[in-house]
């Protein structure tokens, strides 16, 4: 049992994860505007029950759908490729991250190939503390 | 509870997989709001459930010093396409084991896990 849940998900499960995870940014978002389910199904323009299938995390989210989404809670959409930490140019878990676009630089800063900026990378990392 | 975990993931692994999932997923967020997946159970103070189509699986929330900052979510009952009545009983079934599991964290706040009898499983 702690092996079927402690092993990593497969890809169908993160995908199931992130659309809960969409949901969550919205319904957070929802709460500061004090919107209900219906007020943003009409913002959307969308049924209620297209509201309802996206909460289930039945819903297949388009760009649109996201679109519209943040179009109706008063935001921007924004995507983003983060290159896994054991891919060529991934960036080790913890390290400090920002897009190069965001990252108040001098003229001698580079961008790399991934298009991410790194502040610091640890060294000397003592294994024996964790 | 492992029982019925077992059974699941063999009878429906599908089922299962999307329990693992969402269960992962309510633990990632500090404050899950979702209550098409999660809701606090009516009139039993921390007792929650977790919804997937045809099954209810019932749980609480509780601080274990060994994990440091985070809660878990500790199942405490599950069943598989319950009924009205069913559910009631699940509910109070699941309240039971909270009780007692928080009565025996009282008296030793080391334990994590609560064994209960097969004839009450």
């Amino acid at each position: 049992m702690q092996k079927a849940f402690g092993a990593p998900l497969d890809f169908d499960q993160r995908v199931e994860m992130e659309k809960l995870l969409i949901m969550e940014s919205i319904l957070a978002r929802m709460d500061v505007l004090k919107m209900k389910r219906k007020d943003l199904a009409g913002a959307m323009k969308v049924s209620s029950a297209r509201i309802t299938a996206m909460l289930d995390g039945k819903n297949n989210f388009t760009l649109e759908t996201l679109m519209r989404a943040a179009e109706a809670l008063d935001c921007e959409f924004q995507s983003c490729l983060k290159p896994k930490a054991t891919s060529p140019g991934g960036i080790a878990e913890g390290t400090s991250v920002r897009h190069y676009d965001f990252t108040a630089h001098s003229t001698e800063t580079k961008r790399d190939e991934t298009g991410f900026s790194v502040d610091a990378v640890a060294e000397n990392d003592n294994v024996d503390a964790a | 509870m492992e029982e019925f975990l077992l059974t699941l993931e063999s009878s429906n692994p599908n089922a299962f997989k999307t329990l693992n999932t969402t269960i992962k997923t309510i633990c990632a967020v500090p404050s899950y709001r979702n209550d098409r997946k999660f809701k606090q159970v009516k009139g039993a103070k921390n007792l929650f459930e977790i919804k997937i189509p045809g099954i209810r699986l019932y749980c609480f929330s509780e601080f274990l010093p060994g994990l440091g900052q985070s809660s878990l979510i500790i199942a405490a009952y599950g069943r598989i396409k319950p009924k009205d009545k069913q559910q009631r009983t699940d509910i109070r079934h699941a309240d039971k084991i909270r009780n007692d599991f928080q009565s025996l964290r009282e008296q030793d706040p080391e334990i994590e896990y609560l064994t209960i009898p097969e004839d009450e499983n």
